[in-house]
């Protein structure tokens, strides 16, 4: 029993990896790192995952600054609660449920405030309604126009998934996480992940289709 | 290998595991066979693939300049709530421990305190005799005579038609009795 011990030792020390630099580590020696007392392991975890939650959590919600709020939270969340997180699970799967669940709870409560609603609709409207930015000389501006029209249409195709349905899409579609990690964030088992994610995939087909041929 | 043929229908109900390369071999070469002989399925495979394709070139966000700033206040502040949360808490302990102590001492000495505040007054003995009149006109009534008592004292004078008083005393315990007793 003992050796059992003795071994989750050598492997905890081994994943801590001290002297190592911060920047070389995955994501368990980061997390090891910080529970030894290295408060700069977070802010590497931080620099790893803001970008990636900003946009999970953006696409998820659909508001930007709302995004940007829910990620602070989900890293102070992350901060308070690492002491408690089971290192042997994966590091990304656990902060992207905990980002998933913020953007869920977001979503409830903007359903049952039409007032949030309304001022989201008409943010992203503003942003919406701003000039064309040319951001390629390449293309002509009817080309850029159609480009940008049809990054706009898919864009909004994704929205008018289902909650869950988008949830799952996103997951797999632009995060790339397994069939596994998706279970897990969304605390759905396998078969359910599955036919969310045919539904959604099939769902977005039907509303790009036209747009696309 | 012989392919077997499938249907749209099969093929849209399993389109997930074969976008996602979960299928076995054998099964994949299905879902191909499908795709070069569907059109309607090779159009729907065609705009799923290009439609993420699309969303994965949509422009990334980035996080706002004070993003991290902000954060690190943000951080700054739970540590300090937790400091402070802490200090509390072993404030609260040592309050604890400081009252659990003061009513242990406190007990302690309560025996002492009590002792040293507890005046014991010193009587004179008292004794007493039955009166004669008692033995002479009420006693003994063998149904009120207690054997047990050492002392017995006529309280009230026996009158006509009304009962006496007459109180037992027993030596040494401190106890007395009283009892009324019938006239004869």
């Amino acid at each position: 029993m003992s050796d059992i011990f003795a071994l989750r030792a050598i492997s905890r020390e081994n994943e801590a990896q001290p002297g190592r630099p911060l920047a070389e580590l995955d994501d368990s020696g980061l997390v090891a790192r910080f529970l030894e007392g290295e408060k700069r392991a977070f802010t590497e975890l931080v620099g790893r995952y803001q970008a990636r939650l900003l946009n999970f959590v953006y696409r998820t919600t659909g508001d930007r600054e709302r995004a940007e709020d829910l990620v602070q939270e989900t890293f102070i969340r992350v901060y308070r609660h690492l002491h408690r997180f089971d290192q042997s699970k994966k590091f990304s799967t656990w902060v992207y449920t905990i980002a998933s669940n913020l953007a869920k709870n977001e979503l409830r409560n903007r359903s049952r405030n039409p007032l949030v609603l309304f001022q989201t609709i008409r943010k992203n409207h503003e942003s919406d309604s701003k000039p064309l930015e040319w951001e390629d000389n390449t293309y002509r501006p009817d080309d850029l126009f159609r480009k940008r029209h049809l990054r706009a249409l898919v864009e909004s195709a994704v929205d008018q998934l289902p909650e869950h349905h988008r949830t799952v899409f996103i997951l797999r579609e632009m995060e790339g996480k397994t069939y596994e990690e998706i279970a897990e964030i969304t605390s759905c088992n396998l078969g359910t992940v599955k036919s969310r994610l045919n539904r959604a995939r099939n769902n977005f087909a039907q509303v790009i289709a036209p747009l696309l041929d | 290998m012989v392919i077997k043929m499938m249907d749209c229908a099969r093929f849209l109900d399993g389109y997930s595991d074969y976008r996602d390369g979960l299928l076995a071999d054998d099964e994949g070469a299905e879902y191909l066979a499908h795709l070069a002989m569907c059109g309607s399925c090779a159009r729907y495979d065609r705009v799923v693939r290009s439609g993420v394709a699309m969303l994965r070139e949509l422009p990334e966000l980035e996080p706002s300049e004070d993003f991290v700033l902000e954060l690190k206040h943000r951080i700054f502040h739970e540590d300090d709530d937790r400091r402070r949360m802490q200090r509390r808490a072993s404030g609260a302990a040592t309050a604890v421990t400081g009252a659990i102590a003061a009513s242990i001492a406190l007990l302690a000495w309560v025996p002492a305190i009590g002792e040293r505040g507890r005046s014991v007054v010193e009587m004179p003995p008292i004794t007493a005799l039955a009166p004669a009149s008692v033995e002479a006109e009420m006693l003994p009534l063998p149904s009120f005579v207690d054997t047990q008592a050492d002392w017995v004292d006529l309280m009230r004078e026996p009158q006509p038609g009304f009962a006496s008083l007459v109180r037992y005393e027993y030596a040494g315990t401190g106890f007395s009795n009283a009892e009324f007793v019938a006239p004869r």
